[in-house]
């Protein structure tokens, strides 16, 4: 009919669905009460993001000395962390603004979810850089603003401001982007719900949106240029991050293939995130002709490109580091693979590098089980790729004198299961409130039919 | 004489394409049309001219990073000069992250705050409204 192509390429959307099933298939987990399975999963969260904020609140009572830090030490958990998740934010932003830039239609499915996925995991990083400030009650410092203490601007020269730039702009941009791309399902969400909270609050948050093609016109305008200008915050948000590393002297950090290495890797993360959560969410919200296997197949593809770039960098490293002659470089690669951290590195290169190509296989891509073990896997060893680079690199380098160990204590591990309580917490109310598909872009992807084809043919025969 | 409006609605995107292209030709003027998602070709269909926001996202964006180039330069060699790790004052290399961002900020600060809110407060602002022929409203449902 309108598009030749449409038969030879898997259908975004299966099961025959018309126009208005998209929008009640959306709508319908939304209006029915959360289920028992939401209940636990919420409560599972909740629970973690309690037990976080309890550890936050003792260690910003107590001090930084409640955490396993020491001199040599200067960065564990809370640094790894941060770019745990500011990695995992980036994929959000690569679905729903670099796949837009490609024209690649069956992001329409996921990239709701993801940009969403985003929003929450921009803000679990963060919490990091401000809780491991000393004085995390002055955090206000590190905005230029005209003040008695001389007026004592901040260091521009320095990465860790680059990065309140860098985090504060992504986070905003991001709610910015989300929000807008939403307007017109929230419109549908009005229109749809019954008179309530529901429709009140949608009718003021979608900005009286009436479909017409004017508003489209500008929604489509501010839609592209939030795509141009989110898809550069992707690479320089987390080439400002590896900055952190990359402008240090010590070996194992100051390489220039951080900068390529940290965006690859954030994907690669990122996308394993996205996966876990679609995975999960495609089957209990029932959307599986939405997020078909066409969808996690490509995805999964996608996150493989992303982790053969970092298991290059990872024997780039290595040989940069053996070609060099430095005999500091080399120590550093020597005791990530044998010295008291091998097991974090093996780990790392495990999950990050070999078990991943089990993906090769499109046997195993449409596995739905192993897919979910294989990301979940990817998720840990993404972890460990930053706790390695950080505690390796610092607890052993040029002086042996100031060698030292570290172990976390139970603060930080509870911080850290706090983020991932926040981070599920927010995500299963993301579900419940809002639609975890973006269904006006899903429609204008697809090419539905407004009727299904039956009734269609048989008032053809009528008339 | 009084005007005629007329109301259509369609049940595939593509008639409405059609239809909103013929009476455009035919010298009627369309009011709006509605749909519930972007159809593509609609707003060359209804000769709607393009969004000026690109042009002010653009400009938002050039202040935004010259305004914060001039800032770090103005703290960092002007102000306060302070010596850190023996770089120049005016250190161009590193003040681009900060000038980017900045420049993002503001790109996507400015048509955002402008295109919803003007869009729900004034809907008719591309429209002319015209009191004489006929009208025509062109719709999907």
């Amino acid at each position: 009919m309108s598009s030749g192509t449409a038969t030879l390429r898997p259908p975004l959307v299966t099961g025959d669905k018309t126009i208005s099933d998209v929008t009640n298939d959306i709508y319908a987990p939304m209006a029915r009460k959360p289920t028992a399975l939401w209940w636990a999963a919420f409560g599972l969260s909740f629970t973690a993001l309690i037990v976080g904020v309890a550890a936050v609140w003792y260690q910003i009572a107590t001090g930084i000395g409640t955490w396993g830090l020491n001199k040599t030490v200067g960065w564990a958990f809370d640094i790894t962390n941060f770019v745990f998740w500011v990695g995992i934010g980036h994929a959000g932003t690569l679905i729903s603004a670099v796949l837009f830039l490609f024209r690649q239609k069956w992001r329409t499915a996921v990239n709701r979810s993801a940009e969403a996925m985003t929003l929450f995991a921009v803000m679990c990083a963060g919490i990091f850089p401000l809780i491991h400030m000393g004085r995390p009650w002055l955090a206000f410092w590190m905005m230029p603003y005209p003040n008695t203490r001389g007026p004592l601007w901040v260091n521009f020269k320095s990465p860790l401001l680059w990065d309140v730039f860098a985090i504060s702009t992504y986070l905003a941009i991001s709610a910015v982007f989300w929000y807008v791309g939403l307007l017109p399902d929230l419109a549908t969400i009005r229109d749809r719900s019954e008179p309530g909270w529901r429709k009140r609050i949608t009718s003021i948050l979608c900005l009286g949106w009436n479909g017409s093609a004017r508003t489209w016109l500008r929604y489509e305008t501010v839609y592209l240029l939030l795509a141009g200008l989110a898809t550069p915050l992707v690479f320089s948000v987390h080439t400002i991050v590896s900055m952190d590393f990359a402008t240090a002297v010590i070996p194992g950090w100051h390489t220039t293939i951080f900068p390529p290495y940290f965006v690859a890797g954030a994907i690669f993360s990122g996308l394993a995130m996205v996966l876990t959560l679609m995975i999960i969410a495609r089957k209990v919200m029932q959307l599986e002709d939405y997020i078909t296997m066409t969808h996690i197949d490509r995805m999964c593809k996608l996150m493989m490109s992303m982790g053969c770039i970092v298991g290059l960098a990872y024997g780039t490293e290595f040989f940069t580091a053996f070609y060099s002659g430095n005999g500091y470089e080399q120590f550093v690669f020597k005791n990530r693979a044998l010295g008291p951290f091998a097991w974090a590195y093996w780990t790392m290169v495990s999950c990050n590098v070999v078990i991943p190509q089990l993906l090769w296989s499109k046997k195993l891509r449409s596995t739905l089980p192993v897919v979910f073990v294989i990301v979940i896997l990817v998720n840990v060893g993404m972890w460990f790729e930053r706790f390695v680079i950080i505690v390796t690199s610092l607890h052993r380098d040029f002086l042996p004198s100031s060698w030292a160990d570290y172990a976390p204590t139970w603060i930080e591990i509870a911080t850290f299961v706090g983020s991932f309580g926040l981070f599920f917490t927010c995500f299963l109310i993301f579900c419940r409130i809002a639609p975890v598909i973006a269904i006006a872009e899903i429609k204008g992807a697809a090419h539905l039919k407004k009727r299904p084809s039956a009734e269609s043919s048989s008032k053809e025969k009528a008339a | 004489m009084s005007d005629r409006v007329l109301l259509a609605t369609f049940e595939h995107e593509d008639d409405l394409l059609a239809a909103t292209d013929a009476v455009r030709r035919g010298g009627f003027e369309i009011v709006d049309a509605f749909t519930p998602y972007a159809v593509h070709g609609l707003e060359r269909a209804m000769g709607l001219r393009p969004s000026r926001l690109t042009w002010v996202c653009f400009l938002c964006g050039m202040t935004g990073v010259l305004g914060m180039l001039w800032f770090e330069h103005w703290t960092a060699s002007i102000d306060w000069q302070l010596d850190v790790g023996g770089k120049p004052w005016n250190s161009l290399p590193s003040d681009v992250p900060v000038a980017f961002e900045a420049a993002v900020l503001l790109a996507v600060s400015d048509p955002c705050s402008h295109s919803s809110p003007s869009a729900a407060c004034f809907p008719a602002s591309n429209h002319r409204s015209s009191t004489r022929g006929s009208q025509t409203i062109v719709s999907s449902l």
